[in-house]
Order: structure tokens, then C-alpha cells, then sequence
């Protein structure tokens, strides 16, 4: 037992006691997943920290409709992602993510060899642009997959739809992206 | 390892794979201390009172609303026939249901220090009275807490045949204090479902409030509430007499909790 960490369930049921410093330890483990989230789904990052605590503090007060035994993240995705889609729909613009790639193109000019397992600093940025070119909808589905790491039951339940229209809208909005890429890298 | 990129992606799989690997590398916003804020505005979270419930604060009247007025109604005429004979002890209505209470808010300390019976009435600025009913027999416990002036001592017993744990181990408390016009009072709040019904114990007034679910605690002189006082409460009678606000809380009825009541020597 001793230095054992308590697991989601533990944590949450504490928390249904009252356990305002378990939940605490809950929040800790998905504030990243759900900042993120919410920034995928609102496109700022003020907007999404606000989502993001308000989410939280709403999920708290809903613990008591939480089903023993079900996995926490998607239910706190959804309603984080609820408060972000509601904060995108207030401020009623289109915001452009300010995602940007680590590993920038080497300063010494040198371009990795074809074979390497890495994208080139310039295919990362040219990527990056086209996935900001795309309509809002398919923006969001493709970050949400590959960027927040979501799986199609969470994307589901951040995106209020079913599985399998997440999967035909992924897949499309990937033969999208392709288009955009292909077009750039055309002129390239 | 990480599969070879193909630039342009051709098919959706090679899009996968280089989506994957852009992944690896793209920088979002830093995260906020997200949990340290929620905790924070958790914490700072009490129970709405009564005054949120007026209607000014508000156009929409809901059934909250409806239920918080009639209970105020309720404790309205409750407190005609009072008088002031709650005096050290508030009642207030919340809509809606209780927060979760904070953590160790149900243990023990919830009721103050544990000490014997004697050492309790010592430190108290009252005499404490125990009920005479053979069924009872002495407190398990009793606990002292220096709130407010003259101090609260708290009777606490297991179960007892008739009197079943509630979900802390607890069958019946007896909580007794002075009354007192004083800022700092001990607070009882009231949330839907919950019934008030005037009754009597030995010729005083008294308030039978059952039903819901409620939560007594402390207010300091400040009107901050204390959570370490906190608790939720069981079906409660309570009355004055002699100076003493007096709470039997856990008993099955009120006949039980009155015939308790009009045992306390």
C-alpha cells in the first residue's frame, strides 16, 4: 500500500466524499490532455484554460452521475470540450492555432537525407500551414487525432458525434489535407 | 522506429505517418496550473444562501426557487413561534442539493477535541446534560470545541438498537452550546426535500428538520465558514432551553428524538 498512488477510481471516489485534494490529483493528471483539448476545440489559449478549469469545476459538481467503473477521460473531455465549444461559439471567430514545430530546420542549412524517419523542418512547417488552411471542422478532427492523441471514442465524445462519423469525417478531412500538401508541394 | 517519410504523402497512411511524426515534434501553449486553480475556486465554493435565492437576484424562478421560498415561509412562521429561541444557532435555505464536503470534513475532529464527560464539563461554560434513558446509556465519545463563547460539547454515540450507523459509524449525537446573539454562530443550511415542523420539547419550542439533506457548521465572527466544522447531517430536532440550544441528531422520529430529548438531566 504505502507510496502506491491511488488510481482514477480511487481518486474519484474519494473526491465524491468531498475530497476536494483528491480531485485536485485527478485534475494534475489530465490538465495537459484537457488544455489541449481545449485549445484544438477554441482555438486560444486563455479561452482554453478557462474551458479547461470551468470543465473541471462543472465535472465536479456532476461526480456524483459519473458511472463507477467507466474511464474518466473521455467523460471530462466531453465536458471540457462542451465549455471550449461554448467559449468559440461567444467569441464567434476563427482563430488560427499558434502550433509551431520544435525541431526547426538546422541552422547550418544541412537537409536530412530522404531516408531519414524524421519530416524535414520545412515539410513540418509547409504541414503545419495546411492543416491551418483547412475548413475549422476538419482542422479540428485531424489536431484533435494526431496532436492531442485522442482516440475515436474520445474524439466522439469531444466532437458530440458517433464513432463511426468520427471515422468517415477523419478520413476525409485527411484526403483534404492530402489535396492542400499535394497542391503546395506542387509549386515546391 | 519510425516509418521512412514520403513527401508529398500519396495515401492516406503515409499522411498518417507523417502526421505522426510532426506530432512528435509540434509545441503547444504551456499548460496552465490548471488543478491548483479548480482546487482553489473548489475550496472557495460554499453553499449558495439563501439570499441568492431572492428574487432579484434573478428573473428566472425556477422550482429551486419555488422550493427555497416556501422553506423560507416555513421557517418564516418556525421562527414567530420561536422567537428568539435560536439564538446562537442560524438557519439557512439553499437551493439545490449539498457540495460534496471537504475532506475530513465527516471524521471526528468535525466535532472539536475529544475529551471525557467530566473534562467536558469542566470547559464548558454550561452544565451539559446527558440523557437519562437506560437504552442510551453514556456517550461514546464526547468532543469539545471553544466555539462559540462557552464552548459546544458534542455527545456522540455508536449504533444502538433502533438508532443504526450512519455512514460515518455514528447512531446519535447530542450537540449542545449557549445561546447567544453573536456574530459568530453555528449554521445550519438546509437544501431541497428537507421539511422543517415545529414541535416541543418539555414546553419549549422546537424545530424538527428532517428529510434532505443539510450541513451544520461553524461561521466565524467574519461570517467565514469553517469547514473543519462541517458536516452532513442526519434528521435533527432542536430546541432551547434554559439558555441552551440543544441538537439531537440521528434519531429514527421525532417522538424518538422528543422522548430523548425530554430525557436530558
Amino acid at each position: 500500500m504505502e507510496g502506491r498512488p491511488l488510481t482514477d477510481a480511487e481518486l474519484i471516489e474519494e473526491a465524491r466524499r468531498g475530497d476536494v485534494a483528491a480531485y485536485e490529483e485527478l485534475v494534475r493528471r489530465y490538465e495537459e490532455l484537457a488544455f489541449r483539448t481545449a485549445y484544438l476545440v477554441c482555438g486560444d489559449a486563455d479561452d482554453a484554460r478557462d474551458a479547461a478549469q470551468e470543465g473541471f469545476v462543472r465535472a465536479y459538481g456532476a461526480l456524483n452521475r459519473f458511472r463507477a467503473g467507466a474511464e474518466p477521460r473521455p467523460w471530462l473531455l466531453r465536458i471540457v470540450a462542451n465549455a471550449a465549444r461554448n467559449r468559440r461559439r461567444a467569441a464567434g471567430r476563427r482563430a488560427s492555432l499558434a502550433l509551431r514545430s520544435a525541431q526547426d530546420r538546422p541552422s547550418d542549412g544541412a537537409a536530412p537525407s530522404p531516408e531519414a524517419a524524421v519530416l524535414a523542418g520545412e515539410q513540418r512547417a509547409e504541414l503545419l500551414a495546411a492543416i491551418d488552411r483547412l475548413g475549422d471542422d476538419d482542422r479540428r478532427i485531424i489536431t484533435l487525432r494526431w496532436f492531442a492523441d485522442l482516440s475515436e471514442r474520445e474524439m466522439a465524445a469531444v466532437l458530440d458525434m458517433p464513432p463511426g462519423t468520427v471515422k468517415s469525417r477523419l478520413s476525409r478531412a485527411m484526403d483534404r489535407l492530402r489535396a492542400v500538401v499535394s497542391g503546395g508541394a506542387n509549386h515546391g | 522506429m519510425a516509418e521512412s517519410i514520403v513527401w508529398p504523402p500519396r495515401d492516406e497512411h503515409e499522411m498518417a505517418t507523417a502526421l505522426a511524426e510532426l506530432a512528435r515534434t509540434v509545441v503547444f501553449p504551456p499548460t496552465p496550473p490548471i488543478a491548483a486553480a479548480v482546487g482553489a475556486q473548489l475550496r472557495e465554493q460554499t453553499p449558495r444562501g439563501w439570499r441568492a435565492a431572492l428574487p432579484w437576484s434573478g428573473w428566472r424562478i425556477g422550482r429551486s426557487l419555488a422550493l427555497a421560498v416556501v422553506a423560507l415561509l416555513v421557517l418564516a412562521a418556525a421562527a414567530v413561534a420561536f422567537g428568539i429561541a435560536i439564538g446562537g444557532l442560524r438557519i439557512t435555505f439553499a437551493p439545490g442539493t449539498p457540495p460534496p464536503l471537504p475532506s475530513g470534513a465527516v471524521q471526528s475532529r468535525a466535532f472539536g477535541e475529544e475529551v471525557g464527560l467530566d473534562e467536558a464539563r469542566r470547559r464548558a461554560g454550561f452544565q451539559v446534560l446527558v440523557p437519562s434513558l437506560a437504552a442510551m446509556g453514556q456517550p461514546d465519545h464526547v468532543y469539545y470545541n471553544g466555539v462559540p463563547s462557552g464552548g459546544t460539547v458534542s455527545l456522540v454515540w455508536g449504533p444502538r438498537p433502533g438508532y443504526p450507523a450512519d455512514a460515518n459509524g455514528i447512531g446519535l449525537v447530542i450537540t449542545e452550546f449557549q445561546a447567544a446573539v453573536d456574530p459568530a454562530v453555528w449554521e445550519k443550511m438546509l437544501y431541497e426535500g428537507t421539511t422543517v415542523t415545529s414541535s416541543d420539547v418539555g414546553g419549549h419550542s422546537a424545530l424538527w428538520v428532517a428529510g434532505g439533506e443539510h450541513t451544520f457548521f461553524y461561521r466565524d465572527a467574519s461570517g467565514r465558514r469553517v469547514d473543519s466544522s462541517l458536516r452532513l447531517v442526519g434528521d435533527t430536532l432542536i430546541w432551547e432551553s434554559g439558555g441552551l440550544v440543544l441538537r439531537v441528531e440521528g434519531a429514527p422520529s421525532l417522538t424518538a428524538a422528543a422522548a430523548i430529548a425530554r430525557s436530558l438531566r
